[in-house]
Formats: C-alpha cells, sequence, structure tokens
C-alpha cells in the first residue's frame, strides 16, 4: 500500500529509515493506526508521526538516531497509563513504544537484586519474584498494567510507599539511551557506588533525559507476618486525625490508605470488599514484621483508631481476607468510571499533619463549584487524590473543574505541600510549577534538561513550564480535545 | 594551581558581614593552606562568596565537620576555605509528619539529641561519628552499618536548598514525604562532593526511635562458617538494623576473640527484638555485645589517618572479597546486606595494591572507592565520577568556572 | 480506499463509550495485545477507534476495522475494567453498524462471512447436508489421506482448516420432544439444540440429558427451534440475530418450561441478551425480556439442582478452561469448579490464565487463523503444564479448537464438556 499522498517528503523518509533499522514491522503510520497512539490514560490527545516498536537497546538508540537526523521529537510510552499526560507526544515525532522489551532478564535471589526490561509490567514482575519469598516495593495501583520503564520515569509510588519509599529507593541502575543516541549505564548494581548519582535524576525525569532500556532492582523479602486492618470513621476529619495519631504514637505502617464516603458508595456495590456504605471514611491500615511485633504494632494502631473516633477497627491475616480489603482500593478509581461521567483525578500532596485541614478545604472548594468529590489516597503520604465528579456535556463544566483541579492545588502548595505526589508533571501541571518553584529554580531544570540534550528533543513540553512551540495551559489544550470523550 | 591576590579575598571579605573570618590555620587541607577562611552567618552572605570567588576565579572548598577531607582527587587550588558550620540552625521540625529541615552545618549529632527529645532520629550513620554535619554527609553520602537495612541518606531526604557559584539559591524537592515535582537535583547533590553547588538546607524523612536494640555477636570456626550464617541471618530476620562479618584481625578492634565473627544489630518494639531473638538464637548460639562496638567500626571507616578502602560487592560475594582485604595485608568486615567490605591499612598501601583489589571488586560486580589516602595515593586511584561527558556537560552548567572544589572528580572538573 | 461510517439503530452509543476512562487495565487480560503488544489490537484501541469512527474522528478505513475484525469478542475486558465498561455490546454494536451500510459499501470479507452464516447456520437443512459429507470424509479413509501423504499439497489455510475439523462421533442429536421424563420430575427444562452442536458433538448433548434426568427435570427440545444467532450478532449481522431469536422466543414459550437450559457457553450468552437485542421492538422486548431472564447455562444450572447424590468415581486428572462466555459473558466461574468436585476420582489441577481465551471465539478461528493460531499456543503450554489428561471446556467452539491445539502441539489430552465428565459419573454410580 502506498502512503497517502498528504504525507511530507521528510516523513516519508523518516519512516522508510525507521523501517530499515526496525524492521517494516515495527513501524506504524497510518493515521488509523497512530490515532490509538494519542493518547494515555488522561484527557491529553495528539498523535504522533510515526509509532516504532524496538526489541533491543540497539533499535531504541537506532530510533533515537534516525529521529536527530530528521530532526523530530522523540516520546517514549510504556503501558499508556500515565495521569499527567506524559506519554502524549503533543508536538508528533517518533513514539517509542516499550512494550515489547518486556523480559525479565534476571533474578538474583541469593543477592535480591532483578534485571528486567523496560516493557516488564509490574505485576508480572511480582509474579516472578513470588516463589522467592521477595517482592518488588512499588506497588502503584495500576500495577497490573503498568510497565517497570513507566514506574521508573514517574517515580511512581504506591500504598506500600509509605514503609518502603517510591521508586527511585528501589532502583539500583539502569541503562538508558540519551538525546544524542548513546547508550550508557548510572548506577551501580551494588549500591553506594562512587561516582555522581545520574540514577537518582533520571529516575523520575518523565522520559525527558533519557529512555530507560534495562533495569537493575532492588528486592526486598517478604516479611513473615502481614496484617490488615480497616478502621471505620464516622468522617474524614476524624480518619486524617488518626493517621497522625498512629505516627505519634511511633508505629510506621507499610500502609495507610483512606477510602471517603463517596468513594466506598461507588465501589463497594461493585467489588463487595466489605467497606461499610454508612461510614463517613475508611482507613486500610497495613502491618508488617515478625509476628509479635505486628501483633504489637496493631494493638497501637487500632487504640490510635478508636482514640480518634473510630467506631469499629477490623483485622484480616489470612491472604485471601487481606486481599478482598485491598481489592475495593485497587479498584477504586477505576469505579469511579462507571459511576459518574466524568471525572478528574487530582495528585495532589501535603504534610500529613495538614490532611484534616486540607481535606476540609477540598470539600469546601467542591461545594463551592457544586461538585461532587470522590476520595480514595495515600493518607499516610499526605497523598490526595480527590475526584471530581463532573458531566462534560453541561455548557462550562470541564472549564470549572479545571479551576477547581487548580484552586484545590493551591490549597495543597499553601499548606506547604506540592503538586504532584506521584503521577508526575508531564503536560497537565507545567504551569502549576511555578507555584512550587522560583525562577531560579526552574533555571537550574532547565539547565539540567539541556546538558543532557537540546530540550525539544526527549519528550518536549513535558514538566517544565514554556518551551518552544508548546501551549501555555492545560486549559488550552484541553478545548481542543473536549471531544475525546474520555476525563480522568 | 591559583595564585591569590590579597585584593581578590578582601572584596569577599567586606562584602561579609564583621566576624565571618576564620583563622586559616584551622583548614589547612592536605597541607594546602588557604588564603582566607570564611564561616558566613547568613546564607546571604555564603552565595557572596561563592559569586565573589566565582567571579574571581578563586577555588573555594567548602567545609563542615572537616571529617572527610581526604576523598576524592587532590584539590586543585584551594583559595577560599569556607566553613558551612555558621548555618546550623533546625528550620522546621515536625514530629507527627516525620520531617525536619535543618541547615547544612548543623551536626548530626545535634540534630540527634533534637530528635530523640520527641522520640524519633535519622537513620544515619555515616562514618566516623555524629560529628559530620547535615551537609557533609549528604556532599560525601558513606553508607554505615545500617545501610541495606534502613534507607540510605538519598532515600531519606526530601528537598535541598543549594548555593550555586552563580550567586543564585536553589531549591530542589520539598518538606513532604512523596513528592514528585521536577527534577530531584537534591539526589544529584547527594555524593557529589559539591561539584554542582554547596548544600545550605535540606529536609528528611525522619524515623520514630526503635523502642529496643539489642547487639549480639557469634563467633565462628571460619571464614566460610561466619559468611554462610550472616547470609542466612540475613533472611531470618525483618528487624535487623546492622549485621557484619568480621575478619579475625576486625574482631579483636571490637575486643573479641581473634576469629572470624558475626555481630548484628535488632531493633524495633520490645517485642519485635524479643522474639527474632529467639528466633536467631535458633539459628546459632549468640552472645550479647555492647552498643559500642557499631561506634568503634564507624570511627575505623572513618579514619581519616588511615588509608581506608570501602569495596562495594554483591552479598554472596562478600567472603570473597573479604579474603582478598585479608590477604592485601589490610583490617577488613562486610556489612552483608549492602555488600559493603572495608579494609583499613595500618601502612599506606601501594597503589598496585588498591587497583589489584578494584580489579577483583569489579570481577566480582562491584566497585571499589577510597574512603582517604594520602594525597598521592589518590590522585593515583581515586574512582571517576561516572560518564564524563554528561556529567562534564552539568558540571559545566551549574559550575562553569569549577569554583568549588576544583578537581575533586578529576581534572577536567 | 473507502471508508465506512457507523449507521442504522444499532450504532454503539455515548454513554457507553464513556464509561472508557482509558487506564489501560484491561489490557494484559486481552489475548491479543498480549500477542501483539500494540495497543491496536487492545479492547482500549478498539473502544478508542469506534469511538473516533463514530464521532467522524477516525476514519473507517479497511485497515481501521481489521483491528475490529482481529477482536476475538472473548470479553474477558470486561471482567478485568473497574469500570464496567460494557465492552461486547458496544463491539457488537459497531460491528452492526458497519453491516448496516448498504452492501457494496460493506467490508467485502465481512459480507461474504455474514451471507455463509445466513444461508448455512441459519438452515438446518443444509447444515445438515455439509455435515453429513463432512461425516463421509472422514469415514471413508479420505481424512488419513489427506492428513497423510496429501498434506503438503494442500494450501496452507485449507489445511488448517482441516486439521481443525471435529473428529464426529457417532451419530448426531437431533431429537426433539420428550427427553427425559423422570418420576416425580422437580422442574420441566427445555434444551436448546443448537444449529452445529448436536452435529458435531452429540455426546454433549447426550450427557446434558442424563444430567438433567439425575437432577430430576423434564427435559423438552420444542421442534421450532433454531440457532440462536450468536455468530450473526457477533459478525454484525443484528438483523439475522433478531429474526432467529424471535422465532427462539417464541418455540421456547410455547414449551412452556422454568428454564431454558444451554450446554454451549456462547449460546447462552446471547440469549441472555436477546432482551438488548430486541430492545427498539415493542412488540418483541417485553417477551425478550421474560425469556432471557430464563435462560441458563447447563453448568449454572446443575449446579444449582441436588445433583451430587449417587456420583460414581470417574478417573480423571482434568484441567478447567473457562469459557470465555461463561465466565466474562454470564460471570460463572464457581459452577464448573463445584461440578468437578463432586464427583469422585477426579483431580483438578487449574491451569495457568484459565480464563484467557483459546483462539475458538466462533468464527473466529476461521477467519483470523494466524491470530487464532498465536493465541492457542500459549493456551496448550499451560495446559501441558498442568499435566492433566483431560481438558474440560463448557462449549463446544472451545472443545474444536482445543482438540486441534492437542493434535498441532502434540498434547496428550482429551477436551471434554464439564457436563460430560458428570454423565460419565452419573452412569458408574448407575453400574454399581
Ligand atoms: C487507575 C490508575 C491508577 C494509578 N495508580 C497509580 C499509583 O497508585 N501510583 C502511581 O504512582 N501512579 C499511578 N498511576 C499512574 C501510572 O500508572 C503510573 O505513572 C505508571 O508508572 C505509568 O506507567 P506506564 O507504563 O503506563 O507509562 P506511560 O503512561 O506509558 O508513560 C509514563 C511516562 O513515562 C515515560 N516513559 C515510559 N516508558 C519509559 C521508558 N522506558 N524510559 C523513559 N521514559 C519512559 C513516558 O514518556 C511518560 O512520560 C495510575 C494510573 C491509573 C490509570
Ligand atoms: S473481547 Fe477479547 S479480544 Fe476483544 S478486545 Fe476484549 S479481550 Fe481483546
Ligand atoms: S475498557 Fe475499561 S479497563 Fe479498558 S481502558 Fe477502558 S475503562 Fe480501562
Amino acid at each position: 500500500m502506498l502512503p497517502p499522498k498528504t504525507v511530507p517528503t521528510e516523513l516519508t523518509t523518516l519512516i522508510r529509515d525507521l523501517q530499515e533499522a526496525l524492521g517494516a514491522e515495527n513501524v506504524l503510520h497510518l493515521p488509523e493506526d497512530l490515532a490509538v497512539y494519542e493518547y494515555d490514560a488522561t484527557i491529553e490527545r495528539a498523535r504522533p508521526d510515526v509509532v516504532v516498536f524496538p526489541a533491543t537497546s540497539e533499535d531504541v538508540a537506532a530510533a533515537v538516531r534516525i529521529a536527530v537526523q530528521h530532526d523530530v521529537p522523540v516520546v517514549p510510552r510504556g503501558s499508556g497509563t500515565g495521569l499527567s499526560g506524559g506519554a502524549v507526544p503533543i508536538l508528533g515525532g517518533v513514539l517509542i513504544v516499550l512494550t515489547r522489551m518486556n523480559r525479565i532478564l534476571e533474578i538474583d535471589a541469593d543477592n535480591r537484586v532483578a534485571v528486567v526490561q523496560p516493557g516488564v509490567i509490574n505485576l508480572h514482575l511480582q509474579g516472578a519474584l513470588e516463589p522467592f519469598g521477595l517482592l518488588y516495593a512499588p506497588d502503584p495501583s495500576s500495577q497490573r498494567v503498568c510497565t517497570i520503564g513507566g514506574n521508573i520515569a514517574n517515580n511512581s509510588g504506591g500504598p506500600h510507599t509509605l514503609a518502603h519509599g517510591s521508586t527511585v529507593n528501589h532502583v539500583l541502575a539502569i541503562e538508558v539511551v540519551l538525546p544524542d543516541g548513546r547508550v550508557v549505564r548510572l548506577g551501580s548494581r551494588v549500591p553506594d557506588a562512587p561516582g555522581i548519582d545520574l540514577r537518582g535524576l533520571l529516575v523520575g525525569s518523565e522520559g525527558t533525559l533519557g529512555i530507560v532500556t534495562e533495569a537493575t532492582l532492588r528486592l526486598v523479602r517478604k516479611s513473615p507476618a502481614t496484617r490488615t486492618l480497616l478502621a471505620i470513621f464516622e468522617s474524614v476529619a476524624d480518619a486524617s486525625e488518626a493517621v497522625s495519631t498512629v505516627i505519634r504514637r511511633g508505629v510506621i505502617p507499610v500502609a495507610m490508605e483512606m477510602l471517603d464516603q463517596e468513594i466506598i458508595r461507588i465501589v463497594e456495590p461493585r467489588i463487595n470488599a466489605g467497606y461499610p456504605l454508612d461510614a463517613g471514611a475508611v482507613l486500610l491500615i497495613e502491618v508488617e514484621g515478625v509476628a509479635d511485633g505486628v501483633a504489637a504494632d496493631s494493638a497501637v494502631v487500632e487504640q490510635a483508631c478508636r482514640d480518634t473516633g473510630a467506631r469499629e477497627v477490623r483485622s484480616a491475616d489470612e491472604a485471601a481476607e487481606r486481599e478482598r480489603l485491598w481489592e475495593g482500593r485497587k479498584a477504586a478509581i477505576g469505579a469511579i468510571g462507571g459511576a459518574a461521567p466524568a471525572f478528574y483525578l487530582l495528585d495532589g500532596v501535603v504534610p500529613r499533619t495538614k490532611l484534616p485541614q486540607v481535606m476540609t478545604r477540598v470539600q469546601e472548594l467542591c461545594r463551592e463549584y457544586g461538585f461532587s468529590c470522590a476520595n480514595v489516597f495515600h493518607a499516610g503520604d499526605g497523598n490526595l487524590h480527590p475526584n471530581i465528579m463532573f458531566d462534560p456535556t453541561v455548557p462550562g463544566a470541564t472549564e470549572r473543574v479545571l479551576e477547581l483541579g487548580g484552586a484545590i492545588m493551591r490549597a495543597c502548595v499553601d499548606a506547604g505541600g506540592s503538586i504532584t505526589g506521584e503521577h508526575g508533571i508531564g503536560l497537565e501541571k507545567r504551569s502549576y510549577m511555578e507555584w512550587v518553584f522560583s525562577e531560579a529554580d526552574l533555571e537550574a531544570m532547565r539547565a539540567v534538561r539541556e546538558a543532557f540534550g537540546p530540550s525539544d528533543r526527549f519528550n518536549p513540553c513535558k514538566m517544565l513550564p514554556g518551551g518552544h512551540g508548546c501551549a501555555s495551559g492545560h486549559a488550552a489544550e484541553l478545548d481542543a480535545h473536549l471531544a475525546a470523550g474520555a476525563y480522568v | 594551581m591559583t595564585t591569590t591576590s590579597p585584593a581578590d579575598v578582601e572584596a569577599i571579605r567586606t562584602a561579609l558581614l564583621p566576624g565571618s573570618e576564620r583563622p586559616v590555620a584551622d583548614y589547612v587541607i592536605d597541607d594546602t593552606t588557604p588564603a582566607a577562611a570564611f564561616e558566613p552567618a547568613t546564607r546571604e552572605d555564603l552565595a557572596t562568596v561563592l559569586r565573589l570567588a566565582s567571579e574571581q576565579g578563586l577555588v573555594v572548598v567548602p567545609q563542615g565537620g572537616r571529617t572527610a577531607l581526604a576523598l576524592g582527587r587532590p584539590l586543585e587550588g584551594y583559595d577560599i576555605a569556607l566553613d558551612i558550620g555558621g548555618l546550623r540552625q533546625t528550620v522546621e521540625y515536625v514530629p507527627d509528619d516525620l520531617t525536619v529541615t535543618v541547615e547544612a552545618g548543623r551536626r548530626l549529632g545535634a540534630l540527634q539529641a533534637e530528635l530523640r527529645e520527641q522520640g524519633q532520629y535519622l537513620p544515619i550513620d555515616t562514618p566516623p561519628s555524629d560529628d559530620v554535619t547535615i551537609g557533609g554527609l549528604l556532599a560525601t553520602a558513606r553508607p554505615g552499618a545500617w545501610r541495606g537495612h534502613v534507607p540510605a541518606a538519598r532515600d531519606l531526604i526530601l528537598g535541598i536548598e543549594a548555593a550555586l557559584p552563580g550567586g543564585e539559591r536553589i531549591r530542589s524537592g520539598g518538606r513532604v514525604v512523596k513528592n514528585v515535582t521536577g527534577y530531584d537535583i537534591h539526589r544529584l547533590h547527594t555524593g557529589a562532593l559539591g561539584a554542582f553547588g554547596v548544600l545550605v538546607e535540606a529536609t528528611f524523612k525522619v524515623a520514630p526511635l526503635p523502642e529496643a536494640t539489642r547487639t549480639l555477636v557469634a563467633a565462628a570456626p571460619n571464614a566460610d562458617a561466619a559468611s554462610a550464617l550472616a547470609l542466612r541471618l540475613w533472611d531470618a530476620s525483618p528487624a535487623l538494623r546492622a549485621l557484619a562479618v568480621l575478619s579475625p584481625a576486625a574482631a579483636t578492634l571490637l575486643g573479641l576473640p581473634e576469629t572470624p565473627a558475626v555481630i548484628l544489630e535488632l531493633a524495633g518494639t520490645q517485642s519485635t527484638v524479643e522474639r527474632s531473638t529467639s528466633d536467631l538464637g535458633a539459628v546459632v548460639a549468640f552472645e550479647e555485645a555492647p552498643e559500642v562496638a557499631w561506634e568503634t567500626l564507624r570511627a575505623a571507616h572513618g579514619d581519616a589517618a588511615r588509608t581506608v578502602l570501602r569495596a562495594g560487592v554483591p552479598p554472596t560475594s562478600t567472603r570473597a572479597m573479604l579474603d582478598e582485604v585479608e590477604r592485601a595485608g589490610a583490617t577488613g568486615w562486610a556489612y552483608v546486606a549492602a555488600g559493603a567490605v572495608l579494609a583499613t591499612f595500618a601502612e599506606t598501601p601501594e597503589a598496585a595494591t588498591v587497583t589489584g583489589l578494584r580489579d577483583t571488586a569489579e570481577r566480582l560486580g562491584g566497585f571499589v572507592q577510597v574512603e582517604s589516602a594520602p594525597p598521592s595515593l589518590r590522585h593515583d586511584v581515586s574512582s571517576p565520577p561516572g560518564d564524563a561527558a554528561l556529567i562534564e556537560a552539568l558540571r559545566d552548567r551549574f559550575d562553569p568556572e569549577r569554583t568549588i572544589n576544583r578537581g575533586r572528580w578529576g581534572a577536567v572538573l | 480506499m473507502t471508508t465506512i461510517r457507523f449507521t442504522g439503530p444499532d450504532i454503539p452509543s455515548a454513554e457507553d463509550l464513556a464509561n472508557c476512562i482509558h487506564c489501560g487495565f484491561c489490557l494484559p487480560s486481552c489475548p491479543t495485545y498480549v500477542a501483539t503488544g500494540q495497543e491496536l489490537e487492545s479492547p482500549r484501541g478498539r473502544l478508542h477507534l469506534i469511538s473516533g469512527i463514530r464521532d467522524g474522528r477516525i476514519e473507517g478505513t479497511p485497515r481501521a476495522l481489521e483491528h475490529l475484525d482481529l477482536c476475538l469478542q472473548c470479553r474477558a475486558c470486561e471482567t478485568a475494567c473497574p469500570s464496567a465498561v460494557p465492552y461486547g455490546r458496544i463491539m457488537e454494536d459497531a460491528r452492526a453498524a458497519i453491516m448496516a451500510n448498504e452492501p457494496a459499501e460493506q467490508p467485502p470479507a465481512w459480507r461474504l462471512r455474514r451471507l455463509a452464516l445466513r444461508h448455512v447456520l441459519a438452515r438446518p437443512r443444509r447444515l445438515r447436508l455439509a455435515m453429513a459429507g463432512a461425516r463421509l470424509y472422514q469415514r471413508s479413509g479420505l481424512q488419513h489421506f489427506v492428513r497423510g501423504p496429501l498434506a503438503p499439497l494442500l494450501p496452507s489455510a485449507l489445511r488448517r482448516l482441516e486439521a481443525a475439523a471435529p473428529v464426529l462421533r457417532g451419530r448426531p442429536f437431533r431429537q426433539t420432544g420428550t427427553l427425559a421424563s423422570p418420576p416425580a420430575p422437580k422442574a420441566r427444562v427445555a434444551m436448546l439444540l443448537g444449529c452445529l452442536h448436536g452435529e458435531m458433538y452429540p455426546d454433549m448433548h447426550r450427557a446434558t440429558v442424563t444430567a438433567l434426568e439425575h437432577a430430576r427435570c423434564e427435559v423438552v427440545a420444542p421442534p421450532a427451534q433454531v440457532c440462536c444467532g450468536a455468530l450473526h450478532a457477533h459478525a454484525g449481522d443484528a438483523e439475522t440475530a433478531r429474526a432467529l431469536a424471535r422465532r427462539n422466543i417464541d418455540a421456547f414459550e410455547r414449551a412452556g418450561v422454568e428454564a431454558v437450559v444451554v450446554n454451549a457457553a456462547g449460546c447462552g450468552a446471547a440469549m441472555k441478551e436477546y432482551s438488548r437485542l430486541l430492545r427498539h421492538d415493542p412488540n418483541w422486548s417485553q417477551r425478550a425480556e421474560a425469556f432471557s431472564t430464563r435462560v441458563k447455562d447447563a453448568l449454572e444450572f446443575v449446579a444449582e439442582q441436588d445433583f451430587a447424590h449417587d456420583l460414581g468415581p470417574v478417573d480423571r486428572t482434568v484441567t478447567l478452561q473457562d469459557a470465555c462466555h461463561l465466565a466474562h459473558a454470564q460471570g460463572i466461574r464457581t459452577a464448573p469448579r463445584a461440578i468437578l468436585g463432586a464427583i469422585p476420582g477426579v483431580t483438578l489441577r487449574e491451569m495457568a490464565n484459565s480464563d484467557r481465551c483459546c483462539g475458538s471465539a466462533g468464527l473466529y478461528s476461521a477467519v483470523q487463523p494466524q491470530m487464532s493460531a498465536h493465541v492457542l499456543e500459549p493456551k496448550m503450554a499451560s495446559i501441558a503444564a498442568t499435566g492433566a489428561t483431560t481438558v474440560c471446556t463448557a462449549n463446544p467452539g472451545c472443545t474444536l479448537q482445543l482438540e486441534t491445539g492437542a493434535r498441532r502441539h502434540e498434547v496428550d489430552a482429551e477436551v471434554r464438556h464439564v457436563i460430560e465428565v458428570l454423565a460419565e459419573s452419573i452412569e458408574a454410580g448407575r453400574s454399581r
């Protein structure tokens, strides 16, 4: 089949070069094929000019070099579950999809290290580690589909980040392809190697500094005992208070997740996790360790919850029971999709002690703007996820929701927090960066970016405000894509 | 080497608040005395020193506890000593958030005392002792015995403020425990020996002080047995905070009999420690040992008067590495979980000895870091910083004049 | 190059499509995504294409339609979806909305398929004639010859089709009227005989009658019943599907039964959805609604009855393939396990991804042989890994595909409907 006549010749040669380097079957360029690579899990939409599926680091490097020759942008993509528009090729160019590089290369159980390709799905790795009694601690709620490469690019967190830390704490070394096509290894399989920690800089750089083509990960041993507690509260404020109280009493659970009444009423009928429908909020708390320690810690946690107004605290030790309690948490965000015509998922972070105050403010703001809002979030980390539900067919609703989103972000910043705890800046929050950082801070970040290569090469218009040809605000981008149908 | 004219220094002297200058004799490094020494009382002054020095092409050497100055290559110039000890306030401490923000010149010991009052601590045991400053421990990022069991400094740091040679002060990260806003420049600074600016403030995630700790030691008939035991114990308890294999020589450092031994520390709630003690007791018979053993090892690791190497190898290879260390005539011990093997030399070794050990470590999949050594040896055997092109490009943007610690990472840096 | 638009009464609804939040949770469950690693062959991608074609943002080119066509309609994505996106009906609607175009505009392959379905499956006499030919072919020894010396000479597609042909066991099941009348029956039920089913796998019907009788049910088969129309609906021929649905509703209503028992998961799923299929038809929508609530899968129904008495031992190590249209479309997973668990002597060894499609998917294995084979491969590997010597299914299509797989991949396992194993146990109990 001949390419359609509308394709400019430079594009034709770009496509041809890529086909020669990677094989024609690993290159997509027809408009109807490109159409399904215009999204991630946000409402942002933009089509790439060409999509490639590399099988090796060399393929990635070759694709990058060809893109450099043709002077077009490069955007890496994993499973496309990102919640900040990170994998959306806003200026077109070559989209490098890493899903074919999905092999687990090595599991060194004795030294607690795994080496994987970037397209490995987080949960598949967990499954492979299971027989060794090991786990890879970062567990984003999207773990059944998101890739390790995407996790590294976004420094993803999850419920267990509270005790184990985000992705960056679990990445020992990475192989990356740089904007000039060089393949380098950063970090070391054994921790604390001498030299400058470029690995730590690359993790969380949202695909703007390098494309991860291999990762060496730190594994942890599963605890001998685990208990999951479900504490039931009359209000979000009480539950928030409980979070700080638990910490104050010297226990750091491995996870402390909150679901408010709105989300319980959405998720419980679908999942039957056992959350009471009349609760104002529930906390899902997990403690780990040796059996006696777990018992002692849970007693502290339980008392702290009761002291702050919990009307009931249930506990589960068996894997199946615990799994059921967690199932509701894991399905929660998705379930909102079935409950409201559209929703806008926010990701803000505040000091844990400011939770009660900020949650109250969030509720006030939602009332003020006239939207209902469901909250399911990593309370232990102070990492909020308000989900504003709305109907995009109502004129002006989308704009107001975005405004409300901005106001909530502002409230987080004002409380000493920040505008993203785990989803990244991407396209969505570039314009809020100035609320958090001074011009000098942002200049330093631009300097970092430019040290790696021209800023319009890898994932242009992402993370930092400004940039050539980049739209300024989020709303502008949104308007153009209102027809797209999904409004996460 | 730069030559400093009195006029250069005078410009700085007059720009700072009175009383900021210190006697240069207190700031000698590798037999070089700087032209001037300052201990700025404010961040503004600190930035001013950097800016003026940078404008005049002078070399500034930031220093805090002065405990790790024999790390990295010998300096290529030393005009100004910049003592960060004047910036030693705790900026904000919110126990319920488990976060603390401190100025870089604060001593770790002072901070720990403050945290302890609230039943918390910063789980960092950088050598040689709690005399290290916050800035120093971050710039050197040296792991101690707890590494492998608790997060490293680079994982506990939430945000920083740094002063750049251009005089700007920049922030990255924040004060919240989970944050992915912008590039993590704070991680770039960790272990960079000042290559990208001088840290003036840092925010950390702190931890509850364990309710109980206990140090246990078990002698082993031979090195094989010690190593195998340690690996087994590593799997046996989640409550370990430290786990080391001692060579006979290292055992004597702690006043133990001259045989291979395993020493470990349990930390957690009372019941956790009790339970783990009996769990581990089922594996092998232990004796209780004084906590001070860890301080002794920490001091030996940080002994700047000696040549000290730190090898990093996979935990299962610590045994092989420890053998090589003993064969090279050093006193060796291994923090098994982190794969760190320490070697302290009574006499300065030949460069070939160091490169030999490095070859071994690399063959085992690891590295050797020179933690301290005389300048000439450091000159020959210090580690390179990593990908030269990237690091040079970064340094060009953050410190184009190479004002801070010129030469520490090698010629062009 | 022609592009196609959606038209007709079945255009996928905006509300259904808006449920998709693009989270991608469905991707790892989708066999075609797993096989290709490409968004194009994923539920999310297909929904995006459908929504784009619907709103005119994406052109309905032959290439785009090919991505829709590569969908197995296994509905694993529906199970995985946290947002309750009704993928199955969206895809069925999309196909109907494509086939509602003028014949000249329809994709040629789709048009042919529709013709074949209309003129064979929907017409029992033609179908029986074709099957008789096949039976003759197998019995004459010609098959032996074709599979042996002649095989290399056949074009590969034909060879694949030939290799997929079922082993036609015994006489076809064409009985109607009363099939069983135990004394003091607890319920009166009707059985769907299906179009191909009784021709290809008559033993499954016999076993179903045995099991129902054992559960003390009176069993009838209304003679006026026809093909369920599932394949037509899947292929976008909503009109034929509706016509068949009306005839079946009529036929089964007359039988005056409490339940319509269906032992083919694909047919049962389709019949449970007659209510939706006929929702626009004022004369039929209510009747369809009432009918659909009476449809029961055979395993679902038997598991609810008193079936576990007097069972005899059956010495089989089995693994269970969760039929897509049982597990994903009807949400039935425990019933087959409960039945197998009740049979003395049967050991169940679960395979990995038991609810991942085998690649049969109605006509799919014939229409998309390459992808079908691609999907079958890991399935046979997980079966082989269990070491089971019987693979249990709940659908004749799966049986056919897995028999093919066992031959092609040299897996030494028999394929049996769960109900057949139950019948064996009932027989064993009787002869004790
Ligand atoms: C329902 C739902 C729940 C979620 N829950 C969580 C949660 O609990 N915690 C959390 O942190 N996130 C969560 N996320 C967000 C998202 O899943 C994570 O950000 C995830 O890490 C993205 O992985 P991906 O493979 O889908 O990456 P993509 O979305 O494809 O890409 C994300 C970013 O990474 C870049 N990238 C991808 N691969 C590479 C690579 N190999 N090299 C360099 N850059 C690359 C892309 O350019 C893009 O900027 C959730 C998302 C959804 C839809
Ligand atoms: S029905 Fe099956 S093949 Fe089709 S998109 Fe869903 S999971 Fe994939
Ligand atoms: S179909 Fe469901 S699971 Fe798949 S992307 Fe849409 S909402 Fe997510």
